[in-house]
């Protein structure tokens, strides 16, 4: 921090992100300075999205995870307790787990051999009486531990700070969204699993391109998208002009860009005019059997949401985690210039396998590193970014003006949510703010509380988003 | 003299000199040595392997034999280079 304020003169912070004129200083997105304080400011202190129970449903069982640039290990004990652990040996740093996925009695590091029980704790030390004679306490020695970790509904998130908020207040108006995206399609909580393996690549931009706007950049969708709008992928085929979402009943709604700006979270988020679920609308012409899987799980949801209005299918979770019903999208920074891309896919634990394969089939059609919807994200950020190191390029600021100054708020129908039209940059100044916050907080003592939002979003409005980004 | 020289020194002079390093080419391989196998460890001790993590570094052992009965029935953790020998196998 000390060398980015030195090297920018009297640049503060806040003088390169201007969020009433919508004007942000390039700088944000390629400062090696800058990017190493948010590896301290930010993914030290945010809840960050680590996995799903499901991954591992036995004692012993682990699965390879990541903070910000550092991996993590979520593993379920030998007495059925989550932990997530630093992946690093306390003797001198080596990595204790070298898989991605598996089960084990003990993590045995390679390097000289001290070993971690999968509760954390040191319980092997070679020559440990003939070489250490009672001077180390093995106690003190144990696997570094997540300050917090929280299991909400079946999906796994954790902390290292423990002056962070829960994760139920940290979500706040979005909690809601958090938990049905883990319900299976009939509204049963934590009624999913993840395809194995999780998708993983990296791509040359950082991590806030695709992490500040995906679901919060509907402005460029018809022209980045253009091809695969017309490419017929979503389930149905070419049926009814062909689409890349799936059909949907009818059901009256209005489109919004809606965030919670103190929060950082947002989505492109609908009100419904009236309560309850649309019916369900065939959609699988190209995958017989699953319609009918679909529409009776949807029937189910229908009489569990009947009089209810649903808010938000999908959400931008501060910092770098989108999720919605079937995808979960995550963007570890790696380098200033690098994220690492990681794409999880729920699917209804209990569906049969005509259906896993159907569901999987399209979601790797449409995303992940050569689904045809990201292929056209990644060619954006990732030649956006390169064309921003430059010293000439860094004189002029991105422009996230569209809608400044025109959000509304509608306590009756959304509570706690600012909107903005559908097409606007609401949701990335309200990441751009948050991003301000963290950088500049010296705890969460001066980010949280926030003006209080009430944890769910209330009776009256709601929304359901669609796929968009 | 310290405490722990001659158990190292009698096992130097059984296989050359390599005991803290493992540089032994006849060592006992025990990565895939099934639970139940029964081995005599460094300090003289008869083991049982109750697990085996699999990680050719460590067994999880109870103690049948040892010249210090308050050992006997305990359980620990074996290091590789401290299983000299394998006194009873099981099969698989
Ligand atoms: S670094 Fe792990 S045992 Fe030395
Ligand atoms: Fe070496």
């Amino acid at each position: 921090m000390a060398s980015l304020v030195r090297s920018f003169g009297d640049r503060s912070l806040r003088s390169l992100v201007d969020l009433d004129r919508g004007l942000v200083s390039r700088e944000i997105y390629v400062n090696e300075d800058l990017y190493k304080m948010e590896l301290e400011q930010v993914f030290t202190r945010a809840w960050l999205f680590i996995g799903h129970e499901a991954q591992v449903p036995n004692p012993g069982d682990f699965v390879v995870s990541r903070m910000g640039e550092e991996e993590v290990i979520l593993v379920r004990d030998r007495k059925n307790q989550l932990h997530v652990f630093l992946n690093t040996c306390r003797h001198r740093g080596m990595k204790v787990c070298r898989y991605d996925d598996g089960n084990t009695l003990v993590f045995t590091c390679p390097f000289h051999g001290w070993s971690y029980d999968t509760d954390g704790r040191l319980v092997g030390v070679p020559y440990f009486d003939a070489a250490y004679k009672g001077d180390m306490d093995k106690s003190e020695w144990g696997l570094p531990e997540v300050a917090q970790m929280c299991n909400f509904y079946g999906s796994i998130w954790a902390t290292w700070d423990k002056g962070a908020p829960s994760f139920e207040s940290y979500l706040g108006p979005y909690s809601d969204t958090v938990r049905r995206a883990f319900q299976s399609s009939d509204g049963e909580d934590n009624g999913v699993e993840l395809f194995n393996p999780v998708y993983k690549w990296r791509i040359p931009c950082n991590w806030k391109f695709p992490g500040f706007s995906f679901d919060g950049d509907r402005a460029h969708a018809a022209m980045t998208h253009r091809s695969i709008n017309v490419a017929a992928i979503g389930p149905q085929g070419d049926a009814g002009g062909g689409s890349r979402a799936p059909i949907r009943a009818p059901f009256p709604y209005t489109d919004y860009e809606m965030t919670v700006p103190e929060l950082g979270h947002g989505g492109h988020n609908a009100i419904y005019e009236q309560p309850g679920l649309a019916e369900y609308r065939d959609t699988w012409f190209t995958e017989p059997g699953v319609d009918d899987y679909y529409r009776a799980m949807r029937e189910k949801k229908r009489e569990k949401y009947r009089g209810q209005y649903i808010v938000g299918e999908t959400a931008l979770i501060w910092p770098n985690v989108n999720i919605q019903p079937h995808r979960i999208l995550i963007w570890h920074p790696h380098s200033v210039g690098v994220t690492e891309s990681w794409r999880a896919y729920p699917i209804d634990r209990m569906a049969p396998q005509h259906v896993k394969d159907a569901q999987r089939r399209y979601m790797m059609r449409y995303g992940g590193p050569c689904g045809l919807t990201e292929s056209d994200d990644m060619e954006n950020w990732n030649y956006a970014s390169a064309a921003s190191f430059g010293t000439v390029a860094k004189r002029y600021p991105y422009n996230f003006m569209m809608g400044a100054g025109h959000a509304f708020v509608d306590e009756q129908r959304a509570p706690g949510m600012t909107l903005n039209y559908e097409v606007a940059e609401e949701n990335q100044r309200s990441r751009l703010r948050r991003w301000l916050e963290f950088m500049e907080a010296g705890s969460w003592e001066d980010i949280y509380p926030v003006n209080p939002v009430s944890p769910s979003a209330g009776e009256a409005t709601k929304s359901k988003s669609k796929v968009e980004s | 003299m310290t405490d722990q020289e001659p158990i190292a020194k009698k096992y130097s002079e059984a296989v050359g000199g390599a005991a803290i390093t493992g540089a032994v080419n006849d060592a006992v391989l025990i990565r895939d040595l099934p639970e139940g196998t029964h081995v005599r460890i460094r300090s003289g001790d008869i083991v049982e392997i109750t697990a085996n993590p699999r990680d050719g570094g460590w067994l999880f052992v109870k103690v049948l034999e040892s010249s210090d009965s308050s050992r006997i029935g305990t359980d620990d953790m074996a290091f590789c280079v401290d299983v000299i020998d394998v006194v009873r196998h099981v099969d698989r």
